[in-house]
């Protein structure tokens, strides 16, 4: 199998080359063979008429191009000026030039209206802000082609006007860009040339001003996907009864400097509800609250009538409760331990008699390997050597598949119960399901989100990615400093202009500038 | 050869230059230092097997460390710290040897009581230090050390104050009547019991570690406790358990050193076992069944210098060069090791 096959494209110096498709159609593949990340079978590339093919991207840099990455990959702990020019560091005599690398980062930053503080600590800045460093990186190093992977995913809706004017003026400078994207909106205000990707071909490339927003969608879309809207899921076909509960739930993690609440929301059977926690830490408190790592200071959970507050992770576990946590490689997975073990660390407490490594768990975990698509896992190897994608599948797996198992486990006590209805999970809660994910994976989960929920999981999804609450959820949910802005209603209806509306009059009432 | 076997190998080759290293500074000390190098090498390499006093020697002075040495693997497996495994186990000794002195008559089942208890004093101890880690967020590696140092003093002050016999002119009680000390192997050696039972224990940990549900939980909680507490399992339960073990293995090594060696409480009797523990559980890669050799090879070196010393005049001290040679080099190579994780934990952690 292809991720593309005959690519022809052509990109002209000084504009800005939009390349647009769904999720997982070839456009970040096609992005990292540019960037010299991956390399390709057949065909050639010419960059300024001379044959291209670079093995790294430090080969790519030499020649002037530069791919900006959806999560930026910076040093907190260094300044601003610090991370643009690390490796190419203004010298004098031995030492770095600390002043001049300011000055050179603060000149380029108003050279392309970037605005950024060199000397700030980059664990201070926000997504947008962490983004405008890594363009200044690039043009720090002298990259004439600029590619940016998807660079809005991340940021708050004000924060991408002001990195779509950047790109402008990059364009406007002599500077070329090769935008990736899959919002339409932004690619018709930023974008001189559109080339859509599907299923990894080129549909065409157009003209901006030939191009509007529907024949995008089309192109974008194929025949057969036109104007099929989405399979309405359980909720929207019959309102249940509501599973978990938040009840002026408020949290106080002093630790962290983080409050929640007071904080009302209602899940039912069968629904999904995306929660956009506001920051990173906020979203991390809900997380380790719900799975019952966190006390609650007031307020309570409930899940189908069981209050949760003093209940640990295994006994909300056996609830039927799954969890999927945002960071997998601190919270998700042991690393150095095997996959088998990974795999039963929520389960297998309730096989007493065959123990932690008997026939019946090893069964299970084969299950969880052929249904997850951990393709050529072996259980007795280590975890460290999955992919992000397949640790994500891996954690999936084990959740719920170990809910259906606890449950059982739970039933069979008084009365054995075999064969019995595979009972999905009450709740799901899930944070960042599909960060640094590939687009198979991305696909894998949405799908299986979806398959849950029309099973009669109540889904919890919190994740900062507007674009994956507007596609998954029935209901969204808004915080902001810990506090509820507002509920909307989901898929298809809510617009992105709505969300950036709702957060741009929470910033204006509160006046706390972001 | 898989990824995996390539790993062990090269760990295995890594480990091996460690110790010829040290070994090698522990030689040419003993050139520099020695009137007749030849004969000081030779005592001091083929000396340990070149009578049962000597052999018997290397396996009893292998006991201690083995027996330690597997307590900290429990330890560090869960990833605890214990610093303070020398306190424990003059602690556990104290505590075992005051029962056995002040119990009425000589009846060999004390020591069925007085073994127990040596465990049970030092697992309070270091368990107590993993319950101000999980109950107060004190980090083990500091309270351990702290309380440790503690109880070295204490175990002293209580020795010269209340047990001491005055006859021994050095701080030491009186010897315990034969009737309480194990019984004697490979005369006229050192060697006693306690080496089967040591040997019996390496067994038993591997078990416990690898076969149970207890060893799977510990092993979890070391791997990643984050995700561990995560999923549910016991991670607090897990971690004092397993300094608690750690501290109760010292304490064993600590009676077994009273009732089997020196047969009576001496001042300074625990000779660096605690420490050396350490390095024995790290050579062996936390790995039960590694630390038998591991702590033969510590054995070896003991007996080997002693018999160089004897023979050709060379100081005994050259083994505690040698061992912290091992000792340092071995904490580089394991904080090396350390940071190399760290760093491509970190370089995954961001996506490419």
């Amino acid at each position: 199998m292809h991720a593309l096959t005959g690519i022809s494209l052509e990109v002209r110096p000084g504009e800005v080359h939009a390349v647009i498709g769904e999720n997982g159609e070839g456009k970040s593949t096609l992005a990292k063979i540019i960037a010299g990340l991956e390399g390709f079978d057949r065909g050639e590339m010419l960059l300024d008429g001379n044959p291209y093919r670079p093995g790294s991207v430090a080969e790519a840099s030499q020649r002037g191009v530069a791919m900006v990455h959806q999560h930026p990959m910076l040093f907190d702990s260094l300044t601003v000026a610090q991370n643009v020019v690390l490796n190419r560091e203004p010298r004098r005599g031995l030492r770095v030039d600390g002043r001049a690398a300011q000055e050179r980062v603060a000149e380029l930053a108003a050279q392309y209206g970037l605005a950024v503080e060199p000397d700030r600590p980059v664990r201070d800045l926000a997504a947008g802000e962490r983004q405008r460093v890594e363009i200044l990186k690039a043009l720090h190093r002298g990259a004439q082609l600029i590619i940016l992977d998807e660079p809005t995913t991340m940021l708050a809706p004000h924060e991408v006007k002001s990195l779509l004017a950047g790109v402008r003026s990059l364009a406007g400078s002599g500077h070329t860009v090769i935008l990736i994207a899959h919002k339409l909106d932004e690619v018709l205000e930023v974008a001189d040339r559109i080339t859509v990707l599907r299923a990894g071909q080129v549909v065409a490339t157009v003209e901006r001003e030939e191009a509007t927003r529907e024949s995008l969608l089309h192109m974008m879309r194929g025949e057969t996907r036109t104007g099929v809207p989405a399979a309405p899921t359980a909720a929207e076909e019959q309102p249940a009864k509501p599973r978990l509960v938040l009840e002026n739930l408020v949290i106080d993690d002093a630790q962290r400097n983080t409050r929640i609440g007071p904080l009302s929301l209602e899940l039912r059977s069968g629904e999904i509800l995306g929660v956009h926690a506001g920051s990173a830490s906020h979203q991390e408190l809900l997380e380790l609250t719900l799975v019952g790592l966190t006390p609650v200071a007031g307020g309570v959970i409930r899940l189908d009538g069981n209050d949760l507050s003093a209940l640990s992770p295994y006994e909300r576990r056996i609830l039927g409760a799954a969890f999927v946590p945002s960071d997998r490689m601190r919270r998700g997975v042991a690393r150095t331990a095997s996959i088998h073990e990974n795999a039963i660390a929520t389960v297998y407490r309730s096989q007493d008699r065959a123990g932690f490594d008997g026939q019946p768990l090893r069964d299970w975990v084969s299950g969880i390997i052929r249904k997850f698509g951990l393709r050529g896992a072996r259980p007795q190897s280590r975890a460290a050597n999955l992919s992000g994608g397949n640790i994500q599948r891996l954690i999936l797996g084990r959740e719920l598949h170990g809910a259906e198992l606890l449950q059982r486990a739970q039933a069979q006590s008084p009365e054995a119960s075999t064969g019995a209805q595979q009972q999905p999970p009450s709740l799901l809660v899930i944070s960042n399901p599909t960060q640094g994910v590939d687009a198979g994976g991305v696909r894998f989960i949405y799908d299986l989100l979806r398959d849950y929920a029309s099973r009669g999981s109540a889904i919890l999804l919190l994740t900062s990615d507007t674009d994956e609450l507007l596609e998954l959820s029935d209901r969204l949910a808004f915080l902001q400093d810990g506090k509820l802005l507002g509920v909307l209603p989901g898929r298809g209806v809510t617009t992105e202009e709505e969300i950036a509306k709702l957060l741009a009059q929470a910033n204006t009432t509160q006046g706390v500038p972001r | 050869m898989s990824e995996r076997s390539k790993d062990r190998l090269a760990d295995a080759l890594s480990l091996l230059t460690v110790v010829l290293i040290a070994v090698a500074g522990g030689v040419l000390i003993i050139l520099l230092t020695s009137d007749e190098p030849l004969r000081a090498l030779n005592a001091f390499f083929a000396g340990p097997f070149s009578n049962r006093l000597f052999f018997g020697n290397v396996l009893q002075a292998a006991t201690p460390l083995l027996i330690t040495g597997l307590g900290l693997t429990v330890a560090f497996r869960a990833g605890a710290v214990n610093l303070g495994a020398q306190g424990q186990i003059y602690i556990g000794a104290l505590a075992a040897t005051a029962l056995l002195l002040f119990a009425p008559g000589a009846n060999p089942l004390l020591l069925l009581a007085a073994i127990p208890i040596a465990m049970l004093t030092g697992g309070l101890f270091a368990g107590l230090a993993g319950w101000l880690r999980t109950r107060f967020g004190a980090t083990e590696v500091i309270t351990t050390y702290l309380i440790g140092a503690i109880l070295v003093q204490l175990f002293d002050f209580l020795l010269r104050r209340y047990l001491v016999d005055p006859a021994a002119g050095f701080p030491a009680t009186e010897s315990l009547p034969a009737a309480l000390r194990l019984p004697r192997l490979l005369l006229p050696s050192n060697l006693n019991a306690s080496f089967l039972v040591a040997l019996l224990l390496a067994g038993l940990v591997w078990w416990l570690l690898y076969r149970t549900t207890f060893g799977y939980e510990l092993r979890m909680t070391g791997a990643n406790p984050h995700a561990a507490r995560f999923a549910g399992i016991p991670v607090a339960r897990s971690f004092i358990l397993a300094l608690a073990i750690s501290g109760a293995l010292a304490g064993l090594a600590g009676i077994f050193e009273v009732t089997g060696t020196h047969g009576r409480l001496v001042t300074g009797f625990s000779n660096n076992i605690g420490w050396n523990g350490i390095t024995v559980a790290l050579i062996a890669r936390l790995h039960p069944l590694g630390v038998v050799p591991a702590a033969l090879l510590y054995g070896y070196l003991e007996v080997g210098a002693n018999s160089s010393a004897l023979i050709a005049g060379v100081s005994p001290r050259i083994a505690a060069i040698i061992q912290s040679l091992i000792f340092y080099l071995i904490s580089a190579q394991a904080l090396f090791a350390f940071y190399r994780r760290r760093l491509a934990r970190r370089r995954e952690a961001a996506p490419a």
